[in-house]
C-alpha cells in the first residue's frame, strides 16, 4: 500500500473570471521510503502540492488517501492531529520562532502531544544531537546561519518521528554548504526509514533522490526514478549548467573524509570520488556538444 | 492539558514581559475599574456600618423630631453639619408640646446660635457651631464627657460652654483648656467640660458633636434674643416597645399643634439609618455604573491588545498550526494570555484599593470596610470581561487558515 495516493486532485483558487488552477487533475503515488524531488519553474503548483500532501490545505477535488485514509475532508483540528503525528515540515524560510532558543523551537511539536516539560527538552536535546547541532542548543535562531537553522528545522521535523517529512525548498535560502549541510542530512533522514518530499530548484540536488517529479502549470509533466548519486536525466536535460566550483572540490574532500572510518558517523555522499569525476567529464562533453 | 495550561503561562507571561508598556497600559483600564469598584464598595458599607453603629448609641426608645418635610426617599439638601436648619425651626411651644405628651420622658432640644466664637486664649474669632441644648445631653445622645463635667440643671449652668473635642483643640493650644474662658455673642463663658471624641459619620444628616461647642438652651435663646433655632429635638420615651406608638402619637399632637400643616418630620430610630443610606446606595449604585463602564473599556483594551499580539504574530500561529497546534489549543494560549492580563490587573487593582482605603482610615473621618468579598466579585467580573474580550480577537487567531497565516511575516 502506498503511503500517499492522490487521485485527480484539483486545486482551484479564486472566483469567476479569476479563478486560476494552481493543480490540474493530480495523481500521484508515494510509497513508504522514497526520497522525492519536486522540480518545475516558479508557479507551477509545487508548494500547492506540498500543502495539501501536508495537510495544510485541502484540495478542492479529488481524494488523497494518506497510509490508506481518506484525508481530502477533514476537520481543522483532524488535519492538525495527523500534521502533528505523521508530518514533518521543513520550509524554506526556515520558519524558527525568533523569541524561542534552538532546543524551545525543536521541543514545540511535542508540547502539541502534551509531554512534559523534562521529556520535551530531553527529546528535542537528543534531537539536535542527531544533527549535529547540540553544541547550539541555547541559541536563538538570529545567532545561527542558515544552513545551522535549517538543520535545527530539520530536527524539529524529525522530533515527533513522522513517517513523511515535507520540504518545500529547505536549500532555497541558502548558500552551497548550508545546502550541502542540509541535504546530506536529509539523505541520512531517508536511510534510517523515512519518505522525504522536497522542491527544489535546484537540479544539482536531485542527486539525492531515487525518484524526481517534475511539474508544470499545476500538472505532472514527468516523473522518473533515478539512482542515488546521479543528477536526474530530466533535469539535466533542461536546467542543469556543469560547473565547477570550490564547493565542487570541498564536496570532492567531504566525499573523501567520509569515506575515513574516523569520520564515519557523519553523514556521506554516497558515490566515490571515482564515479564524479568520470561523471563530470561526461557532462561536460555534452554541455560542450550542445552548445555548438 | 495540565502541560500545555503551563507551557501557555509561561509564553503569556514571556509576551506581556516583552511588551511591558503595552502590557501596564493594558492592565491600566482593569486597574482603575477594580480599584473603584472596591473602594467605593468598602466607602460605602464603612460608612454604612459606622451609621448603624451611631444610631445604636442613640438608643431604640428615641424620636427623633426635625422640622420641615423631609422626603425619605431621598434627601439631597441634607448633607452637610446642619442641614435641616434650612427646612425651619421648632418653636418654645413645640418643645412643650412634645415634653406634655404621655409617653416621653425627656425631651432635648438641640438650637443653634450663629456669630462663632472668640478664644479666651488668643482673641481670635473661630467659626465654630454654638448648639445649645439641655443638661440631658449626654444622657440621651450616649455622649460621655472626658474632662470636667457636663452643666447640671441647676443655676450653675449659668456661663458654662463645654466644648466638643475638636472644637477644644481648635480653640485652645493647651491639652485640657477647662477653666478658660470663650466669648460667644459678646458674652464670656467658662469652660467646665470637654466631650470625649465621638464616632462622627461622613456625610451624615446630623451635625458634627466633636466640632462644635455647647451651652445651655435658655441662655442660647437669651443671646440670640429667642432667635436661637431649634433645628432638632430627640423625644426619650419610657420604653423601646412603646417608641412606635408614641412616634404616632407625637405626629397627632404636632399636627394639632401647627393647624395641620405638616411641617415636621419625626424619625424612629433606624429611620436616620435610612435617609443616610438613601444618599449612600445613590452613590455607590453611581460609582458602580461609572465603574462598570471603565471595566467594560479596561476590557476594550484587553481586546486591542488582544487584536495587536494576535495580528504580529500571525506567522508564529502558522508555523505553529503547521506543526500541529490545533485551533484550540492556539486560542486557547490567547486566552491564557488574556487572563494573565486581567488577573495581573485585577491583582493590582485590589493592592491598590486597600492602600486607597488604609489611606483613608488614617487620614480622614472615613473608616472604609476592608471586605475580601468586594475584592473577589470586583476581580472575577474583570477576569471574566478580560478573557471574554481577549478571546474574541483569538477566536480569530485559531480559525485563521495555517498557509495564509504563514505566509504573514
Amino acid at each position: 500500500m502506498a503511503l500517499i495516493e492522490l487521485r485527480d486532485v484539483s486545486k482551484l483558487y479564486g472566483f469567476g473570471d479569476a479563478t486560476t488552477l494552481a493543480l490540474d487533475e493530480i495523481s500521484l503515488e508515494i510509497n513508504q521510503g522514497e526520497f522525492i524531488a519536486i522540480m518545475g519553474p516558479s508557479g507551477c503548483g509545487k508548494s500547492t502540492l506540498m500543502h495539501i500532501i501536508g495537510l495544510l490545505d485541502r484540495p478542492t477535488h479529488g481524494e488523497y488517501l494518506l497510509n490508506g485514509r481518506h484525508v481530502a475532508r477533514l476537520s481543522p483540528t483532524q488535519a492538525a492531529r495527523i500534521r502533528r503525528d505523521t508530518i514533518g515540515f521543513i520550509f524554506q524560510s526556515f520558519n524558527m520562532i525568533p523569541r524561542m532558543t534552538v532546543l524551545e523551537n525543536v521541543a514545540l511539536p511535542l508540547l502539541y502531544k502534551g509531554m512534559s516539560l523534562t521529556k520535551r527538552l530531553q527529546t528535542a536535546s537528543n534531537m539536535l544531537e542527531r544533527v549535529g547541532m547540540k553544541s547550539r542548543e541555547y541559541f536563538y535562531p538570529s545567532q545561527l546561519s542558515g544552513g545551522q537553522i535549517q538543520c535545527a528545522a530539520i530536527a524539529r521535523a524529525l522530533v515527533t518521528d513522522p513517517k513523511l517529512i515535507i520540504a518545500d525548498e529547505p536549500t532555497g535560502n541558502l548558500d552551497s554548504a548550508g545546502s550541502r549541510l542540509v541535504m546530506e542530512l536529509l539523505s541520512e533522514v531517508h536511510r534510517t526509514g523515512n519518505t522525504v518530499l522536497f522542491v527544489t530548484h535546484n537540479p544539482e540536488l536531485t542527486r539525492y533522490s531515487n525518484r524526481v517529479v517534475y511539474m508544470r502549470d499545476g500538472a505532472i509533466v514527468h516523473d522518473e526514478p533515478t539512482a542515488i548519486g546521479d543528477i536526474a536525466e530530466g533535469a539535466r536535460r533542461s536546467m542543469y549548467i556543469p560547473h565547477r566550483t570550490e564547493e565542487d572540490d570541498i564536496a570532492g574532500v567531504s566525499a573523501l573524509m567520509s569515506a575515513l572510518p574516523s569520520f564515519g558517523d557523519r553523514p556521506r555522499i554516497p558515490m566515490s570520488e571515482n564515479k564524479r569525476s568520470r561523471r563530470r567529464a561526461t557532462t561536460r562533453r555534452k554541455t560542450k556538444e550542445r552548445l555548438h | 492539558m495540565g502541560r500545555l495550561t503551563k507551557a501557555e503561562f509561561t509564553t503569556a507571561v514571556r509576551t506581556l514581559r516583552r511588551n511591558k508598556g503595552r502590557s501596564l497600559f493594558t492592565m491600566l483600564g482593569i486597574v482603575i475599574a477594580v480599584t473603584s469598584v472596591i473602594t467605593v464598595i468598602g466607602i460605602s458599607q464603612g460608612v454604612t456600618d459606622q451609621v448603624t453603629a451611631q444610631t445604636a448609641r442613640l438608643g431604640k426608645d428615641v424620636v427623633t423630631i426635625l422640622p420641615g418635610q423631609i422626603n425619605l426617599g431621598g434627601i439631597f439638601g441634607g448633607l452637610g453639619t446642619f442641614g435641616q436648619s434650612v427646612n425651619g425651626a421648632f418653636s418654645q411651644s413645640d418643645i412643650s408640646t412634645i415634653s406634655q405628651t404621655s409617653g416621653v420622658t425627656t425631651v432635648l432640644p438641640l438650637s443653634t446660635i450663629t456669630g462663632g466664637v472668640i478664644s479666651g486664649q488668643d482673641g481670635r474669632h473661630y467659626d465654630i457651631p454654638v448648639i445649645g441644648t439641655t443638661p440631658d445631653f449626654p444622657a440621651v445622645m450616649g455622649q460621655s464627657v472626658a474632662y470636667g463635667m457636663f452643666f447640671d440643671s441647676s443655676g450653675a449652668s449659668v456661663n458654662k460652654v463645654i466644648l466638643g473635642a475638636n472644637a477644644a483643640s481648635t480653640l485652645f493650644s493647651q491639652n485640657v483648656p477647662l477653666g478658660q474662658t470663650v466669648t460667644i455673642l459678646g458674652q464670656q463663658f467658662i469652660v467646665s467640660g470637654i466631650l470625649s471624641l465621638s464616632q462622627i459619620v461622613p456625610f451624615a444628616v446630623n451635625a458634627d458633636f466633636n466640632k462644635a461647642v455647647f451651652i445651655s438652651n435658655s441662655e442660647a435663646q437669651t443671646l440670640a434674643n429667642n432667635t436661637a433655632r431649634v433645628y432638632e429635638i430627640l423625644a426619650k420615651t419610657v420604653s423601646p416597645a412603646q417608641t412606635a406608638a408614641v412616634a404616632d402619637r407625637l405626629n397627632g399632637r404636632l399636627l394639632t399643634a401647627h393647624g395641620g400643616q405638616h411641617d415636621f418630620t419625626i424619625l424612629k430610630q433606624g429611620q436616620t439609618i435610612t435617609v443616610t443610606n438613601n444618599i449612600l446606595q445613590l452613590m455607590t449604585l453611581l460609582t458602580v455604573a461609572i465603574a462598570s463602564i471603565s471595566l467594560l473599556v479596561g476590557g476594550v483594551g484587553i481586546m486591542n491588545v488582544m487584536l495587536v499580539s494576535v495580528t504580529e504574530r500571525m506567522h508564529e500561529i502558522g508555523i505553529r498550526k503547521a506543526l500541529g497546534a490545533t485551533n484550540w489549543q492556539i486560542l486557547r494560549q490567547f486566552v491564557v494570555e488574556a487572563a494573565v492580563l486581567s488577573v495581573t490587573g485585577a491583582l493590582a487593582g485590589v493592592v491598590v484599593a486597600t492602600t486607597i482605603e488604609l489611606g483613608l482610615r488614617l487620614f480622614t473621618d472615613i473608616v472604609p470596610n476592608l471586605s475580601w468579598r468586594a475584592d473577589v466579585l470586583a476581580c472575577l467580573v474583570s477576569v471574566v470581561v478580560g478573557v471574554i474580550f481577549g478571546s474574541i480577537p483569538a477566536l480569530k487567531a485559531a480559525r485563521r487558515d495555517p498557509i495564509s497565516a504563514l505566509r504573514n511575516e
